[in-house]
Parts: structure tokens; C-alpha cells; sequence
């Protein structure tokens, strides 16, 4: 049981990755954009941050770059999500600092998993 | 570090791994292939013309010295027939000229003279017994003395009559003493009523007054002592040390030999594990007719006496011409060529040992018998174990190193290019503010850089407009 930020590409896509952690028995707490997000970090310091590579104002590259220059947020495992397939985009993401990467649609198990590593 | 090990084989650029590496391993498997196969194959050539090579030299060092050694002992044979023929016609000639008187002129030939004083009323008695006595030495088929005057003496060591062959020299022999020669000597010649080798050799008595010769000395020898001479050797000589068997197989009486001398002195015997396969036809002695008669360390299985005609007939056809006189004629360029096409003639088992045979003739190009050389060729199949274990893996092991190395450089340049990459999607969303680390200094990093300048253009730009928009 962690808590996660949740942040996606427009209003439905995180309310939609909302329900997907939520129904995986997390607690959730939604960004509607990059700064947002960051801001949320600040206030709730959660366990997981679950955003996407394009989040409007501030990118999830950005997003990784600010909490990972930031080490009292070291222990918080970020998943990126990325809007494409292309392998570039996710080895960029983890070299920004995402610790995992997963693509649109979210595959379920896989985001479960993930969550799961995470709250070790 | 696991998790490490999964990123950097998931982030490495596939794509292009798909592109390069696939066809230089499929290239460097293809070259590996095609190298092991082209020497394995000279390998098992070179292996082929090392044991033929090796086993010509062998054939021919051996028809060579027992062709020397037949060619010997018949002038030997000659030479002391010659000398004691002269010795023999001095002594009758004394015995009957001067009677007893001047035996001191003899000294050297004081068996003449003990026979000669027997025949003082028999000039020809001390000759008859001095002729068993040489028939006896010499193992002469025949000898005997033939005078002018139609009396013969003859001494016989064996109940062979030569018949014709007296007859025919006759003429000739006749002949060559009107032209003054001291002795005539007939080359052997292959006998069909003997079935041997025959040679011969005549000499004259002469009176001492006129010097006309009063009676003719005549020798005949078969050829199997001369066959005999060059067994022994076949057996002995060559076979210290060696692996190799060698048998030889007399025109006239077969005579097969399995040899295998470890050390010098040990008795002939075959090499166990070489018997096994060869002591069939190497280790059992025949008689003219094909009989087994001897087969000491033979088992005679592959090859039945019954063969033996077709073989000896087959080796006949094949006939090889052997010129001692001639070192480097045709003829010896052909009979090495010849020795190197049958040089798996014989063999029972092409891959475990090699055989063969190599003619020896006489002067007149009549085969005398065949010489077997037979040789396990363990020694020669080391390189093609050399390559099968040594050259499998490490084929296997390059291969692997191959790909390594290829995989590690692909990643090596992937990186730069998926960090440009991801820059440019993180402009695309919006960011100008972001640099893209120029981590080489090669296209890609140039390509780095020229991005870099481009984004710094258009967030000045963008600047301009904004404040444009502003105002």
C-alpha cells in the first residue's frame, strides 16, 4: 500500500490511470499537470509518481530531472509512461532519472507489477 | 545489477544489431565453415600424400637394396663359381698334363690337389668329387663337365634335369671360348620346366699346348637362394624399430613374411595389434602351389592360398620397371608413379593402414618376386584429430567472441543516438530549455551539437515573439 501521484497527458487519461492504481489498492493522489505534480511531491511526499512523458507545462522528463536533483526525494520510484513504442523515448526517460517505463494503453499486470516492486 | 544487465540488453539498438551483426556472424560463420572444411580436407589430402610419399620411400628403398642384394649375390655367386671353375681346370689341367708333378704350383688350391692325387689313373676322378663337393657348397642345381669328346661328368644336388638348357648354351658357349673368352657366363632366365630362375655359368680346360680347350665346365644355379638371400632381408634389415610389415613373395616359391621387430635380436613376429589385420596375408608361407604350408603368426582369413594366383597375376599386370643402371630414367619416374597409384592396393582397411607392392626384377625385366610394404597409419591421422578437437571450439569460441564485441560496439553507438533521440521528442512536447549532451566527438556528436545550436536559435526566437506579442 503506497501512495501514489498520478498525472497523464489530458483530464481523462489520469483519471483513467487513477482507476488503475486505485483498483490495485493504492492510494492516489491526481496532478492535472507537470506542475502540479511537482507541487504534490512537495506536499504529500509519495512512495510512487505515475506520469506521463507529456504531461502539459512541464514535461515527465522534467518532472524526473526536478525530483531526482532533489535527494529527499530519492526514494521515490517514479514509473513514466510514454506515449510512444520507440525505445529511445524510455532509455531517455530512465536516463532523466524514471526508474521504469511503460507505454500506452497500460497493460495492467505490468503496471501492477511495477507497483509492487515499487513498494518494496 | 541484474536490473542493470536487463536495461542495457533492452536499450541496446537492436534495430541495428539486426542490420550489422547478423550478416557479419552469418559472414564470419560462413568463412569459419568454409576454412575448417578446406583444411580438413587438406589435412586428410596431405595425411593421404604423407602415407604414399612414406610408403613409396619405403618400397623403394627396399626393391632397391634387395635389388642391389639379388644383383650382389648373384655376382657372388658368380665370382666364386668363376674363381673355383678356374681353380677346377688348372687342377685337371695339371693332373692331366703333368701328373702329380708339379702340385707345388698349386699351393692355393690344395682341395684340387687332395682330389687330384686320388685320380692318378683317372684324370677326371679328383675333378668329379671336387664337383659334388662345390654342387654341395654352392647348392648348384647342376654341374657338370663336358669334354669334347663327348665324356661328361656330372654332379646333381637336386633330381633336376635342365635338359634343354645344356643344349642351347652349347652353341654359345662354344662360341665365346673360340673367341677366346676366359668365362661364359648366362643370365638367369626363367625356366618352365623348373619353374625357377636358372642361371648358368661355363669354363673352359684348355691344352696347355695348343690351347685349345679340351672341355667345358658347366654350372647351373637355380634362383632360390638369391630369393632366400633377399627374404632375409626383407625380413630382418628393415624391420627394427619400425611399424611397418613387409612380405616378400618369391616368383618361384611364394613365401610370405609378417614382420615386426621391436628390437634388434627379437625374434620376426608380428605387431599384435597390427596382426589383427594384416598378419592374414603377411604371416603365412606357401608353397608353388598355393598350399599353406607355414603360418606361424597367421591367421589366414582375408587372403586364402586360393587367391594367391589372381593376386601374384594382378601384381604381374602391374608390373613395375625396376632399372638399378637407370636412376632417374622414365621407366624408374613410371614405376614410382605406378608404386603411388596401388598404394592402396592391398590394403584391407583404407583408413587404418596402408599397403602395397613393389616388383623386383631382373636384368632382363622379369619380375623376380614382389615386395609388401603394409604400414598402420595412426601416426598420420594426428592432425585431423588435432583439428577436430582443437578446431571445432575455438571456431565456436571466435564465433562467440565475435558477437560479443560486435553487441558492445552497437551499444556504444546506440547510446548517444537514443539520448539525441529522446531530446528531440522532449522538444517536440514543448521544452526548449533542454541541451543535449554531446557525449562523443564523432557525426553523432556533431549531429549533438548542430541540435543544440538549433534549439538555442529557436528559443531566441521564441523570445522575440513573445515580447513582440507583449507589446
Amino acid at each position: 500500500m503506497s501512495l501514489v501521484v498520478v498525472a497523464g497527458q489530458t483530464y481523462d487519461e489520469t483519471l483513467k490511470m487513477a482507476d488503475f492504481v486505485t483498483h490495485f489498492g493504492h492510494t492516489t493522489v491526481c496532478a492535472h499537470d507537470g506542475a502540479e505534480v511537482i507541487a504534490k511531491v512537495h506536499s504529500v511526499l509519495p512512495d510512487v509518481v505515475l506520469i506521463d512523458a507529456a504531461t502539459p507545462i512541464i514535461n515527465g522528463f522534467q518532472i524526473c530531472r526536478e525530483i531526482r536533483s532533489n535527494p529527499v526525494f530519492k526514494k521515490i520510484v517514479i514509473i513514466l509512461v510514454s506515449d510512444s513504442g520507440k525505445k529511445a523515448t524510455k532509455f531517455y526517460g530512465l536516463h532523466q532519472g524514471a526508474d521504469y517505463t511503460i507505454t500506452k494503453p497500460l497493460d495492467e499486470n505490468m503496471l501492477s507489477k511495477m507497483l509492487k516492486k515499487a513498494a518494496k | 545489477m541484474l536490473e542493470k544487465m536487463k536495461q542495457i540488453f533492452k536499450f541496446s539498438s537492436w534495430g541495428l544489431l539486426y542490420k550489422f551483426t547478423v550478416p557479419i556472424i552469418l559472414i564470419v560463420l560462413v568463412g569459419a565453415l568454409s576454412i575448417f572444411v578446406v583444411m580438413s580436407n587438406m589435412t586428410t589430402s596431405s595425411l593421404e600424400i604423407q602415407v604414399r610419399k612414406s610408403l613409396v620411400q619405403e618400397a623403394t628403398l627396399l626393391s632397391d637394396s634387395v635389388g642391389q642384394m639379388l644383383k650382389d649375390r648373384v655376382s657372388a655367386v658368380e665370382t666364386s663359381i668363376v674363381t673355383n671353375l678356374e681353380v677346377v681346370s688348372s687342377a685337371i689341367q695339371a693332373s692331366s698334363w703333368s701328373q702329380q708333378k708339379k702340385y707345388s704350383e698349386y699351393k692355393n688350391s690344395l682341395d684340387i690337389v687332395n682330389y687330384a692325387r686320388f685320380a692318378e689313373n683317372d684324370i677326371f676322378y679328383g675333378a668329379r668329387r671336387y664337383l659334388e663337393s662345390l654342387s654341395e657348397k654352392f647348392g648348384f642345381l647342376e654341374i657338370r663337365l663336358n669334354g669334347t669328346d663327348g665324356i661328361a661328368f656330372m654332379a646333381t644336388r637336386k633330381l633336376v634335369n635342365a635338359g634343354s638348357l645344356y643344349d642351347s648354351w652349347f652353341v654359345k658357349v662354344s662360341e665365346a671360348f673360340a673367341k677366346g673368352e676366359k668365362y661364359y657366363l648366362e643370365p638367369p632366365v626363367y625356366n618352365d620346366k623348373l619353374d625357377a630362375f636358372v642361371f648358368g655359368i661355363a669354363a673352359p680346360i684348355l691344352n696347355q699346348k695348343t690351347n685349345a680347350p679340351v672341355a667345358f665346365l658347366l654350372v647351373s644355379c637355380m634362383s632360390d637362394t638369391v630369393f632366400e638371400s633377399a627374404f632375409r632381408l626383407s625380413g630382418t634389415d628393415f624391420l627394427e624399430g619400425s611399424n611397418k610389415s613387409y612380405g616378400w613373395i618369391g616368383k618361384n616359391d611364394i613365401i610370405l613374411s609378417s614382420s615386426q621387430r621391436h628390437t634388434v635380436g627379437d625374434n620376426i613376429g608380428p605387431n599384435p595389434s597390427f596382426s589383427k589385420r594384416h598378419a592374414q596375408y603377411l604371416s603365412a608361407s606357401f608353397d608353388t602351389k598355393g598350399n599353406l604350408v607355414d603360418s606361424k603368426w597367421g591367421i589366414v582369413e582375408r587372403l586364402q592360398p586360393s587367391d594367391l594366383p589372381a593376386l601374384i597375376k594382378k601384381y604381374d599386370q602391374t608390373q613395375i620397371k625396376y632399372i638399378d643402371a637407370e636412376k632417374d630414367s622414365p621407366q624408374k619416374l613410371e614405376f614410382y608413379n605406378q608404386l603411388q597409384n596401388h598404394a592402396f592396393g592391398f590394403s584391407s582397411d583404407k583408413q587404418k593402414a596402408f599397403s602395397f607392392c613393389a616388383t623386383g626384377l631382373n636384368q632382363n625385366l622379369n619380375s623376380l618376386g614382389h615386395i609388401f610394404v603394409s604400414m598402420n597409419v595412426s601416426e598420420y591421422s594426428k592432425p585431423v584429430v588435432i583439428l577436430q578437437t582443437v578446431m571445432v571450439p575455438s571456431i565456436i569460441g571466435i564465433v562467440l567472441v565475435v558477437m560479443l564485441a560486435i553487441f558492445l560496439i552497437i551499444r556504444y553507438v546506440s547510446r548517444p543516438i537514443f539520448l539525441l533521440a529522446g531530446s528531440i521528442y522532449e522538444v517536440s512536447l514543448g521544452n526548449y530549455d533542454i541541451k543535449v549532451p554531446v557525449l562523443t566527438d564523432d557525426e553523432i556528436g556533431e549531429v549533438a551539437s548542430s541540435f543544440n545550436t538549433m534549439i538555442d536559435d529557436i528559443r531566441v526566437e521564441l523570445k522575440y515573439w513573445k515580447r513582440r506579442d507583449n507589446l
